[in-house]
């Protein structure tokens, strides 16, 4: 992909992410990610979560039920 | 607190997915290395990685059999060399990829963890550096979001979609459907 095809045959792009690269690759913004997030905390947005717990021993039924789209939210394992 | 050699924890043992996660009950109580700290863990984050780490498809992730997740919240018993600004008997949320977050013990690097915030449980604390983190990287920075704009949030039930969801919101930039 050239800059010639993206700015004159593909003019819509997808951006990717994943955090942990970014945190490697781009600490600035990644530090700027944290100070938005006390921002936020103290705002009130961010609030206590409340992950679905489950037992150390149940994780592979934790994973399997992530995996088959059948959660909400975060999950917890508690060991 | 003296610290146990050995203790619980999930291993994967093939990239036939979370078919083939095993409690174990003997694993080695890890060293933290150089700039780690060791917790113990309270409360394990589950996220979309690990089903990939399970499959073998996530990139950089760590070959079976290794023990699982990336993301834990806990108490800090010790600390390796060159940690600077975290004590033990801290309480913190971090990530550390292939640092074995389903388990007893954990050791993360210091830098990818930060103090659980005042008044908060661990359990309530995940997603921290992950979701909201991936959220707010995505919305912002990246995405460049303002007020007005429309946001689609694709899988809108998981951890990352509920706080891409809330922090659209908090842009007034979504509207939710």
């Amino acid at each position: 992909m050239t800059n010639c095809e993206l700015i004159y045959k593909h003019q819509v792009h997808v951006i990717g992410l994943n955090i942990g690269v970014l945190m490697r690759s781009a600490p600035q913004v990644a530090g700027a990610m944290m100070a938005e997030m006390a921002a936020l905390m103290a705002a009130g947005v961010i609030t206590p979560g409340r992950p679905a717990g489950y037992e150390l021993a149940d994780g592979p039924k934790a994973l399997a039920e992530l995996e088959a789209r059948a959660t909400v939210g975060k999950l917890a394992l508690l060991p | 607190m003296s610290i146990p050699a050995t203790m619980r924890a999930l291993q994967q043992t093939t990239l036939n997915g979370p078919q083939d996660l095993r409690l174990i009950a003997d694993a080695p109580v890890p060293v933290p290395g150089p700039g780690e700290v060791l917790i113990r863990v309270a409360a394990a984050g589950v996220n979309f990685g690990d089903i990939l780490q399970a499959h073998g498809t996530f990139p950089g992730g760590p070959r079976p059999p290794y023990l699982a997740g990336f993301e834990a919240a806990g108490e800090i018993v010790t600390t390796g060399d060159g940690v600077t600004g975290m004590e033990p008997g801290a309480h913190v949320i971090g990530v550390g990829l292939g640092c074995g977050a389903f388990a007893e013990y954990t050791a993360l690097p210091a830098v990818s963890a930060m103090p659980l915030p005042p008044g908060w449980t661990a359990q309530e604390a995940l997603g921290l550096m992950v979701n909201w983190l991936t959220a707010l990287a995505a919305l912002r920075p990246l995405g460049a979001i303002a007020a007005g704009q429309t946001v689609l949030i694709p899988a809108a039930a998981g951890a990352t979609g509920q706080a891409a969801g809330s922090s659209s919101t908090a842009a007034q930039a979504a509207r939710l459907r």
